[in-house]
């Protein structure tokens, strides 16, 4: 009788680095992980700020 | 300039792809079944405002007969004006109505003149007349009739379910055409009247237009000349704080060359993006943001002077407050 093997470990999580938080926007359709700089309260909204694509200073509504 | 269609579909007491035809309700206060609503889909208009023989308890709900059963919206007060709904209402820019049709029960021929009204309007200075609370009808091709009623454009046969209902008046009204309004409500000339019912289907279609926004606040007199130029290209919007114009890059382009020193917003109503030059959103205000509730907001260049900035906020707080506000009608 073969021994039954211990199930694998689950993977490493990446490990993130420190830091700069990274969120989830919905972006052109489809969710997109950016890494913030900071949180702006506007209203009933809050914003997150990130440098976008096309190099501008983007303050992102929030999905949380 | 892209346009949008839209459409509004509200029914109380009868709807548009259900014949509750014979809906009604009891009127005759001597009748043994008064303040009742039969044969309705959803919930018709009653305007009843004895609460001392009908009293509204707050355990118990509302005792007049069609509330308690659930086949009608009572109303303790009686209007001039009854508003029933918004259909639609932007902000700084506007919409094309094209198509109105509905279809209404009620005690008396109600509704012959009346129906929508619009407000705030969009005009250039040099126009006089004022298009505020302009209702929608009567207009040249408008009807009315007891039922049956012969209504081949919307229903393609010569006869819509013919019937006859046993108390009351039965109106169909059509409008075709085109009205430029910001802002459209869904009322009747109730009269103050009490003791009536509706029971109205209403369709209402229209356009809108997509156009950006510039957001910066102008003087006439110091800025005489941009002031012209830039209502000229982009048009009119009542409020002064928002002007509907071509598209996003363009408008960004002549502000910067017109404005190279001054703050201003530029709002892109497709994407819904806030493009802020001289601006950081530190400087927009919670109100604007509320209004145009953008995705982003993007600092084309962030304010190399903060009076810069500020001088943009004074001025478009200072407009803001003068703009009536829009939630009632007169």
């Amino acid at each position: 009788m073969s021994k039954r093997l211990p199930a694998p470990e689950p993977p490493t999580p990446p490990i993130q680095p420190p830091g700069r938080k990274k969120v989830r926007i919905r972006k052109g359709g489809r969710w997109v992980e950016v890494d913030v700089d900071g949180e702006v309260k506007k209203g009933r909204f809050k914003y997150v700020k990130f440098v976008d694509d096309d190099g501008l200073d983007t303050y992102w509504i929030s999905p949380e | 300039m892209p346009f949008s269609s839209a459409i509004y579909h509200a029914g109380y007491g009868t709807v548009w792809n259900v014949y509750k035809s014979a809906a009604y309700c009891q009127s005759n206060t001597s009748a043994s079944d008064y303040g009742k609503c039969y044969n309705t889909a959803g919930k018709a208009i009653f305007v009843q405002t004895d609460t001392t023989t009908w009293p509204i308890d707050p355990t118990t709900g509302d005792s007049f007969p069609c509330a308690t059963d659930g086949t009608c919206t009572r109303y303790t007060t009686t209007a001039v004006t009854r508003n029933f709904g918004t259909v639609f209402n932007y902000s700084g820019k506007q919409a094309i109505v094209q198509y109105f049709w509905s279809r209404s029960h009620a005690w008396y021929n109600q509704f012959y003149y009346n129906i929508t009204n619009s407000a705030y309007g969009m005009i250039l200075p040099a126009h006089t007349a004022n298009p505020d609370h302009l209702w929608f009808l009567p207009s040249p091709n408008y009807e009315i009739s007891s039922w049956p009623v012969y209504d081949p454009v919307a229903n393609f046969k010569a006869y819509l379910n013919p019937y006859t209902i046993s108390s009351g008046y039965v109106a169909v009204l059509r409008w075709y055409g085109s009205f430029f309004t910001p802002v459209l409500y869904l009322s009747a000339w109730e009269r103050n009247l009490n003791n009536i019912w509706y029971a109205a289907d209403v369709r209402v279609f229209w356009a809108y237009e997509s156009s950006p926004l510039a957001v910066i606040p102008l003087d006439y007199d110091r800025d005489y000349v941009p002031y012209q130029e830039l209502r000229n290209a982009f048009g009119y919007a009542a409020t002064g704080v928002d002007q509907p114009g071509w598209n996003v890059d363009d408008i960004i382009r002549v502000l910067r060359e017109l404005f190279p020193d001054r703050a201003w917003a530029v709002f892109d109503d497709r994407q819904y993006v806030l493009y802020l030059y001289n601006l950081t959103p530190d400087y927009v205000p919670d109100w604007l943001v509320e209004k145009l509730t953008p995705t982003a907001m993007k600092v084309i260049q962030p304010p190399a002077d903060a009076t810069v900035a500020k001088a943009w906020l004074d001025l478009l707080n200072e407009r803001n407050a003068q703009i009536p506000p829009q939630a009632e009608l007169p």
